[in-house]
């Protein structure tokens, strides 16, 4: 039964019941609403602490949660919506063919760079107003008296 | 030991094990008070999702994510700790209240339920559709019989450069555009100022 843990997760074999032991997602995957609820939680958690934290960095650490999330929810739905059945262009004849449409991990490439960006620049203004007002806690920012 | 098959929950329990990691590191960053024990759970929720990743036929993304998140937001959330935690020793204050109890309850409230609706819903299942409807026309193709092999395998990275640089070509270079115009405005905000400037 350690064998079913211990094998190769990076194993690309096909899954049948003869490599089963080089087979990591043998039997029915796991539905996207499984992963979809997962990420709602997880986004929930993010939310609250961007909601009640007060340090600056945890405030921007519970963004990287909720982003997560979200990329959780667009690689679930890749995983689902990722095939499309294709016809061999230009021709008449001959049998369709699979191709792969990852068009959800694509966009999670794309939110990846945006959220690289928002942690530099978010780092870059907490570091800022530590220069400027010695503190990071926002509680302590009252200029505007808020 | 009793002989119980249990090939067919390999994947729930992969699920299960990486999403309770994930959820439990989540909260560790969320309700943990000390600042850098919570950049140390941030870096192990977010290698817990790159497992997840990796549970949905994604390797590639998996590993950019351990790759860009642990090694370079992780690193930069921890510089700016070290570079800004002062008096405090970076403990914040305290933040539980009566408001964080109804912020708690209402959030993640909504977002069970927001969850639940997701859980109850019937995807439509496109590849499962199309599956019939090219069982139902070339039955006798024997082609058919690699749509379970395929649908187990990963997706390879020739789809998604396909993708980068085919279809989304212009969102492709306008996030390199966002990304320098993030670095450059980084770069000057964080100049030193000049003598003559009088406050910042």
């Amino acid at each position: 039964m350690l064998n079913l843990f211990l094998n190769d997760v990076f194993s690309g074999q096909q899954c049948t019941i003869e490599n089963i032991g080089n087979c990591h997602f043998y039997g029915p995957a796991v539905p996207v609403n499984a992963y979809l609820f997962l990420a709602m939680i997880l986004f929930g958690l993010g939310a609250y602490g961007v909601v009640t934290r007060k340090h600056l960095i945890s405030i921007l650490m519970c963004m990287e949660v909720m982003l997560n999330a979200v990329n959780l929810m667009l690689v679930a739905f890749s995983r689902q919506w990722g095939l499309a059945s294709m016809r061999p262009p230009f021709v008449s004849t001959g049998d369709d063919f699979w191709v792969y449409v990852p068009v959800g991990q694509i966009f999670v490439i794309f939110s990846l760079t945006i959220a690289v960006a928002e942690a530099a620049i978010g780092l870059a203004l907490v570091y800022h107003i530590y220069k400027s007002l010695g503190t990071t806690q926002a509680d302590d920012f009252d200029l505007l008296k808020g | 030991m009793t002989n119980f098959d249990l090939t067919p929950y390999v994947p729930w329990i992969w699920f299960s094990f990486f999403g309770l990691f994930t959820l439990v590191m989540a909260l560790g960053v969320v309700f943990h008070r000390k600042i850098v024990y919570n950049a140390v759970f941030l870096a192990l929720s977010l290698v817990g999702t790159g497992a997840l990743y990796i549970t949905l036929n994604a390797d590639f993304l998996g590993i950019v994510q351990i790759l860009l998140y642990v090694g370079g937001i992780i690193v930069l959330i921890l510089f700016s700790i070290l570079l800004t935690r002062g008096e405090e020793r970076g403990v914040e204050y305290v933040n539980r209240n009566k408001q964080s109890f109804w912020a708690f309850s209402s959030i993640m409230g909504l977002s069970l339920w927001i969850g639940i609706q997701f859980w109850k819903v019937q995807w439509p299942d496109a590849n499962r559709n199309l599956a019939a409807n090219h069982w139902e026309r070339y039955s006798e193709i024997a082609t058919i019989k690699t749509l379970p092999q395929i649908l187990n395998r990963t997706v390879p990275v020739e789809a998604i450069g396909d993708g980068l640089m085919k279809p989304y070509l212009l969102i492709f270079e306008l996030a390199s555009i966002v990304l320098l115009v993030a670095m450059v405005g980084v770069v000057i905000y964080m100049k030193p100022e000049k003598k003559g400037d009088a406050d910042a």
